[in-house]
Formats: structure tokens, C-alpha cells, sequence
């Protein structure tokens, strides 16, 4: 009677399971704001996220219910906002990323102390309230009006997985810079500001010397992949995913141009929530040359062949993952063996080498953090083992020598033997 | 003069107890051997470097076994007056047993 119940719950759980992953909380500065963002949203709703569009202050935010979250992705389009309500605050957004979801956060140089204090979390320094990416230079000119803190920036990171691309247009951007800590692992520069552009506030005197933030050195969005690969983004600009930016015509160094806002949203958006450039590693397998079978452990200087199947989902899809710099690594303490995979084109990475003449416990170590891509750590136990007793070559010619050496003493211990036995 | 020292050593020599003197005989033989091995491990080279060691070490360690022998059974030797040849012969047969066994273990 119960058995048809459990098993429809579980049949349940696994529908529910499988359409995971796309579900969104959109949290902006007022609900009534939500048709500036229509073009954005419905982008993500093509790439087949479901968006739940919600103020910030909305008194029954929730992003967890009885310890299970209820969305996968979150985003933070509350430049001003100074808390939230409902049961939200900053450590469940951290909890929320440390369970592996994801954080698109756009602010703007109105930028409140809770959402600073957010990004720095992220390993984001945003600059001061108020600051604003000025550029003098090539200013450019949207609705007729010439405007120094529009940026019409190009200056993408070179890695297409996050950007998609190449652009012809420029990405317009109005906000704040942010620096990123040069020896930040995890964080990438996607967007940095024009050569000729700096952060400032001009309600401020400057410093002297002008200490700016200036040209690569300011961040217009930066990316960051957390080590339990959940995405974070920080765009300096909630602007540039508004309908007014995504459908501009802007006049930049004396061209009119579209944007290229709105395939770069969408892509950014899409790697940032998982749909792009997660790499997925299976079948871990490795034996013998000229046997097929895994075998417990080698022997020294065996001859083998590693393998491992990498694909890449996009949209759902996966397909074959394509690079050379994929290693393995054959470790005891040390690498013995550090050596680039080679693949197929069909997804299958494989690697022949010989087993180091040392026995021990070995592991097999894929490690492969690629920029915008998910990390890949697998781990896998080999013991090693010396040659056995009666694997060793015998009676070979070349020994017989030796063989004839060990005999004769033996022959002369049993006449020496029999010498001091029967004389006096 | 060095014909003197020859003659002294020969003289000296001739008091050995014959026993004694077969088991110099024997001493000299394992050295032999030993070398021999050495030098055809050198033309050869240390391919089957196993049963090199193992042949080279059967007659160190028959050499260095006989040795002890020859002390324990030498009469003009005080020091082992306690042990009797016949007690010194058993010790050396069994240490021998197990000299060979492991010599032919490791001969692979």
C-alpha cells in the first residue's frame, strides 16, 4: 500500500532533482523597477532559468526553508540596499554560495556599506561610495547626450567561455570600479576600464599625489569561481543590464554603434549560473598496456594507460571538452610522473607512461583549474609493487658464472666438511 | 730482505697444524672465486646484478665463515680456548645452511 507512495515520492524527488539548477531570485532596489530589466530577464528565460522577481524589503524573502534552499541562483540588483528583509541577510548569502549556488551582484556608485561589504566577502574591493569611472577621453554619447561616465569599454578577459564573443561592439558601462587582489586566485578581471579611464569622486578633492584607480588597474566586473566552484559576479554596473543599455545606440570615438551589451549579459549571466563552462569528469580508468582490465595495483616499470572522460555542459548539452593542458600526475609525496593528457576529440583524455622504478602507494591526481571553466580534482589510489620472489629472470646464460661460483662453494663447505669429519 | 721475511713467513708457517692449513687452502679459493666474479661482472657488465651479488657473496661470506672457523680450531689462538673444534665445526655448519639458503634465494 505504501510502496506505489514512496516510490511516486521518490520519482518526485528525482523529477524535482533533475529541474534543479535554474531556478532564480531576483532581488532589486523596488519590484516596480522590474521593467527595466525585461530585455535581461527574458534572456534568462530563453536560456530556461525561472526568474522570481522581488524587491529588496519585501517583507517574505527566503532564500532557505527548513534547510533547503529554494533557489539555485541569486541576484542582487539592490545597489542601495542597506539589509533585506524577509529572513535574508549577508552570512545566508554566504551560506548560500558556500552550499555551491550562485551570486550575480550588479551595484552602482550609490553602492551601500552591506553590499560592499558583500563583494569584499567575494574578494571584491569595491571603490568608495560615490566614486564613479570617469573617461575623458573617449567619451560617449547615448540619447543625444555626451557623458563622461558612460564607458564604452572592450577590454574582455581572453576567455571566451565567459564572455562569449569576440564583440565588435562596444559593453557599455555607468558605475563604480573595484580592485581585485593581484594574487587572488580565484577572482578573474572580466571587464577592465579603458586605458584612459580612472575612478574618482568629483565631490572630493584629489589626493595629492592622485592616488586613482586607473586604466587596467579598476575592474568593471570581475568574476570569481569559489573553490567549491559556485560563481560569483560583481558588476560595477547595474546599468549595463538595463532594457536602455541592452537596446542602445551609442556614439563612441566619433562612430554609432550598437551595443554588445546584451549577448555579453546574457553569456556572463548564463556562466555565471552554471549553464556554461562546467566541465564534467567521469570514468577515471586506468590499466595495463595490452590488457583491458583495471587491475588492482602495478608492479615497477609496468607500462600503462590512463584515462578519464572529460565533457563540457552548455545548456544542458554536453559535449566533448577540448584542451592540452589538461595533466595527470602519478604522486608518492612527490610527482613521479606530471604529464599532459592527450584527447581523443571525442572527450576521452589519456595519458600512456611507464611506472617509476619505486614501489610504494601512488595516486593518480587530475587538478585542472582552468580560467572560467569548473575545477576538476580527482583522486585515485595505485599501490605499486616491487618485482615478486619468481618474477626475477633466471637461468640466464650470461649468469651461469655466478651460478657455478655459489655451487662450487657449497661443494668445497662438504669437502671441507667431510675433511674435518674424517681426519685428525 | 724481502727473501728473508718470505723464508721467516715459510718457516713460521710450516708449524701451522695441517687442519689449519687446508683451511687457509680454502680461504684462498673463495677469494679466488670471488674475484674472478668480480672481474667477469666488470667485462659482462651487472645485468642479472642479483645473481652477481648473490655469487659474489656466497664466497665473501664462505670466506669470512672459514675465518672464523680457522680462529676457533687454530691451537696457537687463546682466545677461543673454551669452544671446542668440535662445537666450532657445528656452529659453522649451521651458519653455512643458512648462508646458502639465502645465497640461492637471492640467485633468483
Amino acid at each position: 500500500m505504501t510502496r506505489p507512495l514512496l516510490f511516486g515520492l521518490a520519482l518526485l524527488a528525482i523529477l524535482s532533482n533533475a529541474a534543479a539548477g535554474k531556478s532564480v531570485l531576483m532581488l532589486l532596489q523596488n519590484a516596480n523597477t522590474a521593467e527595466r530589466f525585461t530585455s535581461f530577464v527574458d534572456g534568462l528565460s530563453a536560456a530556461g532559468f525561472t526568474v522570481d522577481i522581488k524587491g529588496y524589503k519585501d517583507s517574505g524573502l527566503k532564500l532557505r526553508e527548513y534547510g533547503t534552499w529554494l533557489y539555485d541562483h541569486l541576484i542582487l540588483f539592490a545597489p542601495k540596499a542597506e539589509g533585506f528583509g524577509g529572513s535574508i541577510d549577508q552570512q545566508t548569502i554566504l551560506d548560500f554560495v558556500d552550499s555551491g549556488h550562485n551570486v550575480l551582484l550588479g551595484v552602482n556608485s550609490d553602492v551601500s556599506e552591506t553590499m560592499r561589504s558583500l563583494a569584499a566577502e567575494f574578494g571584491v574591493d569595491l571603490d568608495d561610495r560615490g566614486t564613479k569611472v570617469y573617461d575623458h577621453f573617449q567619451s560617449a554619447t547615448l540619447d543625444g547626450k555626451e557623458d563622461p561616465t558612460l564607458i564604452a569599454a572592450s577590454d574582455l578577459v581572453d576567455a571566451p567561455v565567459i564572455v562569449g564573443g569576440p564583440y565588435k561592439e562596444p559593453i557599455l558601462f555607468r558605475g563604480v570600479a573595484a580592485v581585485v587582489s593581484p594574487d587572488s586566485e580565484l577572482a578573474t578581471v572580466v571587464l577592465s576600464a579603458p586605458a584612459t579611464a580612472y575612478s574618482h569622486d568629483p565631490k572630493k578633492s584629489m589626493l595629492e599625489p592622485p592616488s586613482l584607480m586607473a586604466g587596467a588597474a579598476a575592474s568593471l566586473i570581475t568574476a570569481v569561481q569559489a573553490r567549491n566552484n559556485a560563481r560569483m559576479v560583481v558588476s560595477g554596473s547595474v546599468e549595463m543590464f538595463s532594457n536602455s543599455f541592452l537596446a542602445a545606440t551609442v556614439t563612441a570615438g566619433g562612430k554609432s554603434t550598437a551595443t554588445a551589451n546584451k549577448d555579453f549579459v546574457n553569456t556572463l549571466t548564463r556562466w555565471t549560473f552554471q549553464d556554461r563552462g562546467v566541465l564534467v569528469a567521469s570514468n577515471m580508468r586506468h590499466h595495463l598496456l595490452g590488457s583491458e582490465d583495471q587491475p588492482w595495483g602495478y608492479r615497477v616499470n609496468d607500462d600503462v594507460e590512463f584515462l578519464v572522460d572529460v565533457m563540457e555542459v552548455e545548456g544542458g548539452e554536453s559535449k566533448p571538452y577540448k584542451a592540452d593542458d589538461v595533466q595527470v600526475e602519478f604522486i608518492m609525496l612527490n610527482p613521479y610522473v606530471r604529464q599532459p593528457l592527450a584527447h581523443d576529440g571525442a572527450g576521452t583524455f589519456s595519458l600512456r607512461f611507464k611506472v617509476p622504478d619505486v614501489y610504494g602507494v601512488f595516486k593518480y591526481v587530475v587538478d585542472y583549474s582552468h580560467r572560467g571553466y569548473s575545477y576538476i580534482k580527482l583522486t585515485h589510489q595505485v599501490p605499486v609493487r616491487p618485482f615478486k620472489h619468481n618474477e626475477y629472470e633466471r637461468f640466464l646464460v650470461c649468469a651461469y658464472p655466478y651460478y657455478a661460483s655459489a655451487l662450487s662453494m657449497m661443494a668445497g663447505f662438504f669437502v671441507l666438511g667431510f675433511y674435518f669429519l674424517y681426519t685428525k | 730482505m724481502l727473501a728473508e721475511i718470505v723464508k721467516a713467513f715459510s718457516d713460521e708457517y710450516k708449524k701451522t697444524p695441517v687442519r689449519v692449513k687446508v683451511l687457509d687452502a680454502f680461504l684462498v679459493y673463495a677469494l679466488a672465486t670471488a674475484a674472478v666474479q668480480f672481474a667477469y661482472m666488470l667485462l659482462v657488465g651487472t645485468f642479472p646484478f642479483n645473481a652477481f651479488l648473490a655469487g659474489f657473496l656466497s664466497c665473501v661470506g664462505f670466506f669470512a665463515l672459514t675465518v672464523c672457523l680457522r680462529m676457533q680450531v687454530d691451537p696457537a689462538n687463546k682466545e677461543f680456548s673454551g669452544i671446542s673444534p668440535e662445537r666450532a665445526f657445528a656452529d659453522y655448519c649451521l651458519a653455512n645452511l643458512v648462508l646458502h639458503l639465502v645465497v640461492w634465494n637471492y640467485m633468483g
